[in-house]
């Protein structure tokens, strides 16, 4: 039991430390709650710089229970159970944090005399979360489209390819890349596998993507699971033998689409 | 076979200016007729179910009209629900999902343009009073939420977890059929895979892609970024100016501070702002970002009231909705809307907050044990 519970408040101290990353913002929410304490406790309640109790609730109290209840092995153990260990910082989802942070960046702000000084302060206060945060519009978070579907171009290229080649029943097998993107684009092309979450691919799949496929030794797998073209990588596809049993489409980049005859 | 921007595939020829011509005027009207429908189901649809609740049931309301298009957007997403769950289960086509739901929610649309249209006058003008005495402060935080929105609809983000989603959607649609079909291979599921099958949000970008008529991986990558974006802004944006008691200018001040702090929150690829810049078409972003923000706003709301009110159907609402975006709702949405209660018993000494709650909570119970045990 003990060792239980110790192993599932580790699951939890681990998805704490995913989900805070830097642990910058984390640091500013917890400051964010103690400012936001501190005011509170002020002796006039009347005073329109004191924080509602109601708006402490939601801002102070139910943060702080919230996140000593998602540590809490007790809580953590029944939810692991429904949404599995590595997911549990989604858990810190129920917490608004950046919200939180940016009321008492703001109560700071309006507590300030107006003019110059209140400017400085939420000159300071932006300054905190630009030093603070990580900028998300970096090159390797986002890209220009090639297409209005927002996938990459060779599998669009490829499926036109297939139904250019057939309108009737068609299987396509190809390279791991290219496997999350096919049936967004066209849903009538079925597959004999799709994406694994835990990376294990049939082995034709690993022959595909080589470079130089031996492409018969693909046959045997490609008729039992009834797949009438396939899709190789290979930046030198004039080498490329092709059996008796199947012949060239088309290309889109280096991927190379292929009928399976009969 | 054409490609969308006019190449010939077949005979490796740019297609000549005559022929393309007529065929971009036409696809100009087409586009401008998507948008209106767009803006309809996006916009007008859920502000009109809202408006017709909050005036008809929440009598003595303040009829925001921003709380009127999240309520709304609470409603549909309840009302989508509980018309797509028995209907999945009795194997019944897409299409009656659609036109069943379009009526729903058309109907309910034409009720509350003839029973609240002074109430629509009045939300026109005091909008427009509303931003007219906006702050440069307000204008910036405009400016940055709509250059969030614009960069997530104008450019690409790609995640791997698309292939099962947005290829729900586009199977969906393709079949006609509502998750029947493994999504990854096309070929028909002979075990339902109970957490997907109890959050069906692909299903609702399938619904939305057929009656706004685009492909459902162009409303998932570029309609909805420039929907719910705002929409969660707008869910923040009422929170905190329930906290500062609607309040102008430290309101202003919070927005643009939460504006920076999204752009700014890619501390993690785990926060709900990364979730939110990078795929908000996922049901699991609408969670984090939409719902579980929505459901605080409306329980402190509730439970801060003497009496238990109508405003509670709201947080049913929202739990419905939580259920339909994702699956891990059957277990954030008790801890969240629990402690919530339990705060507010303790502070208040009365069991109302909790047993309205546990009623609340009746969906993500069922779902819960739907899960482990299917």
């Amino acid at each position: 039991m003990i060792d239980n519970l110790t192993q599932i408040f580790m699951d939890s101290i681990t998805s704490f430390n995913q989900y805070k990353g830097t642990g910058a913002y984390f640091t500013l929410f917890f400051i964010s709650m103690i400012f936001l304490s501190y005011f509170s406790s002020k002796a006039n309640p009347d005073d329109r710089r004191i924080p509602k109790k109601n708006g402490l609730i939601y801002t102070v109290y139910f943060p702080l229970v919230a996140f000593l209840m998602i540590l809490n092995p007790l809580v953590a153990g029944p939810v692991i159970r429904v949404i599995k260990n590595y997911v549990y910082w989604r858990a810190f989802w129920i917490i608004p944090m950046t919200i939180i942070i940016a009321i008492a960046m703001a109560f700071f702000v309006d507590n300030v005399p107006s003019g110059s000084r209140r400017i400085i302060a939420a000159i300071a206060c932006i300054a905190v979360i630009i030093i603070s945060g990580r900028f998300i519009y970096r090159e390797e978070n986002y890209q220009k489209p090639t297409n209005p579907y927002k996938i990459p171009e060779e599998p669009v290229a490829i499926c036109l390819m297939i139904r250019a080649d057939t309108p009737d029943y068609a299987s396509v097998a190809v390279p791991q890349e290219l496997v999350p993107y096919i049936r967004q684009y066209d849903a009538t092309i079925k597959m004999p596998y799709g994406r694994s979450v835990s990376g294990k691919y049939p082995a034709i799949i690993a022959e595909l993507a080589s470079g130089s496929p031996d492409i018969d030794s693909t046959r045997a797998y490609l008729d039992t699971k009834k797949v009438n073209y396939f899709v190789f990588y290979s930046e030198t596809p004039d080498d490329v033998i092709y059996p008796d049993w199947c012949s060239p489409v088309g290309s889109a980049g280096d991927y190379h689409l292929v009928r399976v005859n009969g | 076979m054409r490609r969308d921007d006019g190449y010939d595939i077949l005979n490796n020829n740019k297609l000549v200016a005559n022929d393309i011509m007529p065929v971009v005027t036409l696809e100009v009207r087409m586009i401008f007729f998507k948008v209106i429908l767009i803006a309809i189901w996006a916009l007008g649809v859920p502000y009109l179910m809202g408006l017709l609740f909050r005036e008809k049931c929440l009598k003595k309301d303040n009829l925001n009209a921003g709380h009127a298009i999240v309520t709304g957007y609470f409603l549909m997403f309840a009302v989508f629900y509980l018309l797509t769950m028995p209907l999945l289960l009795a194997s019944a086509s897409l299409s009656l999902l659609v036109i069943l739901f379009a009526s729903v929610c058309g109907l309910t649309s034409i009720i509350s343009v003839i029973l609240c249209r002074r109430r629509i006058k009045n939300h026109m003008r005091s909008g427009f009073t509303f931003f007219k005495n906006s702050s440069v402060i307000f204008w910036i935080a405009i400016l940055i939420i709509i250059l969030q929105t614009g960069v997530l609809t104008v450019y690409q983000h790609i995640d791997d977890d698309d292939a099962f989603f947005v290829a729900t959607s586009t199977t969906a649609v393709e079949t006609n059929t509502i998750v029947e079909i493994d999504p990854y291979t096309g070929e028909v599921l002979t075990a339902h895979r109970m957490r997907y099958v109890m959050s069906p949000f692909p299903v609702y970008t399938a619904v939305f892609s057929r009656l706004v008529m685009m492909h459902p991986t162009i409303v998932a990558h570029t309609v909805f970024p420039a929907v719910f974006i705002p929409l969660a802004f707008l869910v923040a944006y009422l929170l905190i100016s329930n906290f500062f008691e609607y309040k102008r200018q430290p309101t202003e001040y919070a927005l643009l501070f939460l504006a920076l702090l999204t752009i700014f929150g890619n501390t993690s690829v785990y926060t709900s702002s990364t979730f939110l810049l990078f795929r908000i078409w996922q049901g699991k972003a609408m969670l984090a970002n939409v719902f579980l923000p929505g459901i605080l706003l409306y329980g402190t709301k509730a439970m801060a009231r003497t009496r238990v009110r109508k405003d509670w159907i709201i947080i049913a609402a929202a739990v419905l909705g939580a259920c339909l975006s994702s699956s891990m709702a059957v277990a954030l949405v008790p801890i969240l809307l629990g402690l919530l209660s339990v705060i507010y018993a303790i502070k208040k000494r009365q069991f109302s907050p909790i047993f309205m709650s546990l009623l609340c909570l009746v969906p993500c119970i069922i779902c819960g044990l739907l899960y482990i045990n299917p």
